[in-house]
């Protein structure tokens, strides 16, 4: 196994692995304060979006570099 | 939060067609032909991420709110549309350019922050105007204790 395969891999592991908890945080509290206050779901919405965008943002560019090294064209 | 949304997705719509128009441009007239399609590809995959991802939490939050099983966010449709692009830039290698694509990427997270920021300062400046109003309306309160007086 050549070590660009290994390379893509952890790229893509661990950066899905890093979303995944985030997200998951983000997304629990989310839900958390609009069940705890309704009426303040607008205010949520805005500030999770920011977040969950961000946190998004790290994934997709470790998933699309992990499968350019994987098939070695970086 | 209908405002928000609107507001939002009205700016960002903004954008992207300015995007997508100058990189149309760009790939029309073939000075970097690779260069805009891996650009106009990448920032496209964005925007149907960063839409998909508004329209789920729109959904969880609105079923929470009713008191229903709250949904998922539906991440992997979002992966899968990154994968399918960059199987994409594998498949058409000479036609589309990796850097751009992933770069590209980053546009509709990067504009979710100027956008939604910028709405909620000019939310901020409206509310501290209705807030003047609000002193007005208090001293007619007052009018009418005085009166009852």
């Amino acid at each position: 196994m050549s070590f660009a395969v290994l390379a893509g891999g952890i790229m893509i592991a661990f950066g899905a692995l890093g979303a995944g908890i985030g997200n998951g945080l983000l997304f629990s509290h989310y839900l958390d304060g609009i069940a705890r206050q309704p009426e303040a779901q607008g205010n949520l919405f805005g500030q999770s979006m920011i977040g969950l965008g961000l946190i998004e943002a790290m994934p997709v560019i470790s998933i699309a570099f992990g499968i350019l090294v994987l098939f070695g064209i970086i | 939060m209908k405002q928000l949304i609107a507001w939002s997705s009205r700016m960002i719509l903004i954008v992207s067609a300015i995007y997508v128009s100058t990189f149309g441009l760009i790939w029309f007239f073939r000075p970097a032909r690779a260069l805009a399609s891996g650009a106009l590809l990448g920032g496209l995959i964005s925007l149907y991420n960063i839409f998909h991802l508004a329209l789920r939490l729109r959904i969880a939050g609105l079923r929470a709110r009713s008191g229903l099983r709250p949904a998922g966010l539906h991440s992997i449709i979002r992966i899968l549309t990154v994968v399918f692009g960059t199987l994409l830039v594998y498949r058409f290698r000479a036609r589309i350019d990796y850097h751009s694509f992933v770069l590209s990427l980053l546009f509709g997270y990067l504009l979710l922050v100027p956008v939604i920021s910028f709405y909620y300062l000019r939310k901020g400046s409206t509310k501290s105007s209705d807030e003047g109003r609000d002193t007005l309306g208090s001293d007619s309160e007052s009018e009418v204790s005085r009166n009852d007086v």
